[in-house]
């Protein structure tokens, strides 16, 4: 087109916005923004489609849920709700998951005749299935050392022993679980307050605010504290279905856990469940505000033994031998 | 070593008759141990000694002789008599009463109370049991949310044999560098 037509053709249509800003509409130019809007949502579906699959392991609920201290009931509610679903999903069992909380008035302590035990791990196993621990990789909370007799080495024990028949010549056993300390190092390194010690001595974890740094697992002098490394696994029918928020229901993957006294029963009323099934009865547990309960007694009467002392944990958890 | 009684000497105590007061709370179901200690296999005391009463061979008490002997090598001969050098039947059994113990001065103990008889000796332990220190313990710390089921000596011990017979350990935990290590033969 000429400048003199163009002229021309100006001065007789007024020019519209159209022709100003855009090329004339052609066959090409159709075609080449018809693919590019293909090609562009093609790419943005591929790129979001790992998002499809998040809602399997994120939830926005989850997300923003707010601290253990500041939740209502009504929300507490709602997130108990929301585990038992998931429960169900990934584990099709239906379980009867509670929020307990701890008795006014009562704190727990825990005494262990290292005489009387003979290293029979069968405290191990029931806590196993009291607690809903992964199967595998396999998580027990409870470590039975097996010692020389005349040493208090923990260096040079044992927990992988396996004889025919328990206990062996010359040794006796220890076992180490959480001591519940009073002055905790894990509640102190923890950088987001997932862990404290509730009013009754129990230190316990929240799954849902844990970040899983580890940092509590490197400050327990005990080595009580334990890491999700996968997702737990355990087969449906050894679920135990009865269940509390900050105790043994089925922990998700990347958060620590550790002994919470059986908080589920003992905050019940009952005996945790290694006291109930020790075979020789050298497990005792009671409510040390109680008069006339069975740990003032060992303390009284008996020779008491405090695991790493120096350390000024101050542990809920004694070992005890006769006088 | 099972013992065979003849079926006409065979009166087992009814688990009614000889636990009244003994009777174990139902365990709950995800417990991995489920049988309570004195029953298993190897502890025979329930299951071959004391299921039997006294007074159905000796009639009048026990000095005396039963008239008839229905056990083909002698009586009491299954036992195992480890209990110390204590081997005097009448240090604990009442011999004018076949069914009970005895005391210091030969008054009666009742056969379910068997703490009254053996505390005369082992006053220590006595104690330590009172108090809930020594022996298994099962229900609930808290009196008042539900019943604490206390068992007695001989609920445990086998009086005429009290040293524990050695028990299986359950399975050892994993050892990660022993499970590595066979992990890394398997893939070569």
């Amino acid at each position: 087109m000429s400048d003199q037509s163009r002229k021309e053709h100006d001065q007789t249509e007024p020019a519209s916005l159209d022709d100003m800003t855009h090329e004339p509409l052609t066959r090409r130019s159709f075609l080449k923004a018809g693919a590019a809007a293909v090609a562009l949502s093609a790419g943005t579906a591929i790129t979001l489609s790992p998002l499809k699959d998040l809602d399997q392991h994120f939830s926005v609920n989850e997300f923003f849920q707010q601290h253990y201290e500041e939740l209502t009931p009504e929300m507490m509610e709602k997130i108990l709700e929301r585990i038992k679903q998931e429960i169900k999903r990934d584990y099709d069992v239906e379980a009867d998951l509670r929020d307990i909380k701890p008795t006014p008035g009562v704190e727990f302590a825990y005494a262990l005749n290292l005489g009387r035990c003979i290293g029979c791990r069968r405290c191990v196993y029931a806590c196993m299935d009291e607690n809903n621990q992964s199967r595998d990789p396999e998580i027990q909370y409870i470590r039975v050392l097996e010692m020389e007799k005349g040493s208090m080495d923990i260096e040079s024990s044992n927990h992988y022993y396996n004889p025919e028949t328990v206990p062996n010549k010359g040794k006796y056993y220890m076992p180490v679980q959480c001591h519940q300390c009073r002055n905790s190092p894990c509640t102190k390194a923890c950088p987001v307050k997932a862990t404290w010690r509730d009013p009754d001595g129990i230190v316990v974890v929240d799954y849902n605010w844990c970040i899983g740094c580890r940092y509590c697992l490197a400050a327990c002098p005990y080595w009580a504290r334990r890491f999700n490394f996968a997702t737990p696994k355990i087969a449906s029918n050894d679920i135990n279905t009865e269940m509390a928020y900050l105790g043994n229901r089925i922990r998700p993957r990347g958060v620590a856990e550790k002994c919470t006294f059986c908080l589920r029963r003992t905050r019940q009323g009952m005996l945790p469940a290694c006291a109930e099934v020790c075979p020789t009865g050298s497990r005792i547990f009671a409510n040390i505000l109680e008069p006339g309960n069975p740990i003032s007694y060992v303390l009284e009467n008996k020779r008491v033994y405090v695991l790493k002392e120096s350390l000024q944990t101050f542990p809920r958890f004694y070992y005890f031998f006769e006088k | 070593m099972l013992y065979v009684w003849p079926s006409y000497c065979q009166e087992p105590y009814t688990e009614h008759e000889i636990l009244p007061a003994f009777k174990i709370l139902d365990l709950p179901k995800t417990w991995s141990d489920k049988t309570p200690v004195y029953k298993e296999p190897k502890l025979l005391f329930y299951t071959q000694e004391f299921t039997y009463k006294c007074s159905k061979c000796h009639v009048k008490d026990l000095t005396s002789k039963p008239k008839k002997s229905h056990l083909p090598f002698g009586a009491h001969k299954d036992m195992l008599f480890t209990h110390g050098l204590n081997l005097r039947c009448m240090n604990c059994h009442n011999p004018e009463h076949p069914d009970a113990f005895t005391d210091y001065d030969g008054s009666v103990i009742a056969r379910d109370k068997p703490v009254f008889l053996c505390r005369n000796c082992h006053g220590v332990i006595y104690r330590d049991w009172r108090a809930g220190v020594h022996g298994r313990i099962n229900g609930y710390w808290n009196n008042k949310l539900g019943p604490q089921k206390k068992i007695e000596c001989n609920q445990c011990h086998n009086p005429h044999h009290p040293k524990f017979p050695d028990l299986k350990p359950m399975p050892p935990p994993v050892n990660p560098v022993a499970h590595k290590y066979e992990k890394d033969k398997h893939h070569e």
